[in-house]
């Protein structure tokens, strides 16, 4: 994904600000991408009030961090998805751990929330498109990988597909999906 | 694993779906420096990271971003002190603002603001000081404008009385001068049915060419009226001698007029006229009185 759009500052020098201590630039980072990174924590948690204690975390994490952000390894937004996944999955264990019991519903009126530029929202159908442009046994074998807890074997035991198959179908959908993105990627 | 068999766990490492040993062979592969798997790695990552888009629109309600934001801003404030210790030691012990330029400006606004506000309030204290003191010396000014109106009526009246008393004296004066003169005639006004008490004499010194009335016991001069001296003769009948008024209580002395000269004057008389006085006689008469012997 790239960073920033247009008059707007660049994650990167959200960051930079971040680093210097300007919590106006944290807040301008859950602005750009909180919704979304609580949408995905949502995805793996089942409950509003968890993954929005888990984006906390992860924009906690990256205030926090800001200082030791290396934009050569990769970009803003790879770096809060990954953090944002990573620490829902950690807590989706952790309350399998303690049994606690199903979360609420997710909240089935979503609305327009204001803090969300075009640019994104224009970004998020893209991906959207590309994601119906694979094969459906790609899509599956990709989206199950991405937005479970589930390791490659318990995929294909999910899919009742070999593990070689699962590699290669999650591959290639990736491959397809950079292909797609990068004609469109800044 | 060699260079291809890597490349193809690039994918699911973007994922971080690796098996255990795949994920330390990636490392190691990378470690020794493939700089197109590491490349490649974070293309993938980013395809990876845009699977999150997917989502935005997936059950997030409007109020999320202030939620969070709302969790961030309780962290932010509870750390406060934390982070000051920390910029205090990275300023080599000088203390700064906690949370660097936002901080700075945060602080520099905050003094800013109270500069300002001591500034309005200062201003807003001297302003109502000012508008004290000026209403204090508009008070001062309007009582002492009031106290010079005063003193001026009080001198009028001072300079009026000092007037009225000049003029009783000169009056007297004359009185007594008529008084002693040798030629001195006196005509004896008693008193009639509107002034039963009252009483008056009128002094002739044809040498002086003086002639001093004085009247007690009349009743106060009624406004738009005067009492009127008559000379009334055997010649021309009744002839203005004077005006004067009078007031409950006191005497009068004023000076009239002689009487018309080579005229055999029969009476003397005084009469309430309308103010200015009259020709001939048109009110009642209060006093009267026949010349008394040269």
């Amino acid at each position: 994904m790239a960073d920033g759009q247009q008059a707007m500052p660049a994650d990167r020098d959200l960051v930079v600000a971040m680093a210097a201590g300007n919590s106006e630039a944290l807040r301008s980072l859950n602005a750009r991408y909180g919704r979304m990174l609580a949408a995905l924590a949502r995805r793996f948690l089942n409950n509003e009030s968890d993954a929005e204690e888990v984006v906390a975390d992860v924009l906690w994490q990256a205030w926090r961090d800001a200082k030791t952000f290396d934009s050569t390894r990769g970009s803003v937004s790879v770096w809060l998805v990954t953090l944002a996944r990573s620490r829902a999955i950690d807590r989706l264990r952790a309350n399998r751990a303690r049994k606690s019991p199903p979360g609420e519903p997710p909240v089935s009126d979503p609305g327009p929330d204001p803090a969300v530029d075009l640019h994104r929202v224009e970004r998020a159908h893209i991906v959207r498109r590309a994601l119906a442009g694979l094969e459906y046994n790609e899509r599956a074998a990709l989206q199950l990988a991405y937005f479970s807890d589930l390791s490659q074997s318990e995929v294909a035991e999910k899919l009742g597909i070999p593990l070689g198959t699962v590699k290669t179908r999650i591959r290639s959908a990736m491959i397809k999906l950079r292909e797609t993105l990068s004609g469109r990627h800044e | 694993m060699d260079h291809q068999a890597i490349k193809d766990l690039l994918a699911l490492a973007a994922l971080d779906r690796l098996e255990p040993d795949e994920a330390r062979a990636l490392e190691d592969h990378l470690r020794a420096g493939c700089d197109e798997c590491e490349a490649e790695l974070r293309e993938l990552r980013e395809v990876a990271a845009s699977l999150a888009l997917s989502l935005d629109q997936d059950g997030s309600d409007v109020g999320a971003t202030e939620r969070i934001w709302q969790r961030l801003d309780a962290r932010l404030r509870a750390t406060a002190p934390e982070t000051d210790r920390l910029a205090t030691r990275e300023a080599g012990g000088v203390r700064r603002p906690a949370r660097g330029r936002v901080g700075v400006w945060r602080a520099a606004t905050a003094v800013m603001a109270a500069g300002i506000v001591g500034i309005a309030i200062y201003a807003a204290r001297m302003n109502d000081q000012l508008r004290r003191a000026n209403k204090e010396h508009q008070q001062q000014l309007a009582s002492m404008d009031s106290q010079l109106g005063g003193l001026r009526a009080e001198l009028t009246r001072a300079r009026g009385e000092v007037g009225a008393l000049q003029r009783v004296l000169g009056d007297r004066i004359r009185l007594e001068k008529v008084l002693s003169a040798p030629d001195l005639r006196l005509t004896r006004l008693g008193p009639l049915a509107p002034a039963p008490g009252a009483g008056a004499i009128v002094a002739i010194s044809a040498a002086n060419k003086t002639a001093v009335f004085q009247a007690a016991g009349l009743p106060a001069t009624p406004p738009g009226k005067t009492y009127e001296l008559w000379w009334i003769t055997k010649e021309h009948g009744p002839v203005a001698a004077g005006l004067f008024q009078a007031e409950d209580g006191h005497p009068v002395v004023a000076p009239v007029s002689l009487p018309p000269a080579g005229e055999h004057v029969l009476l003397s008389a005084v009469t309430l006229e309308p103010a200015g006085g009259v020709n001939k006689p048109t009110g009642a008469m209060y006093l009267k009185g026949a010349p008394g012997p040269a």
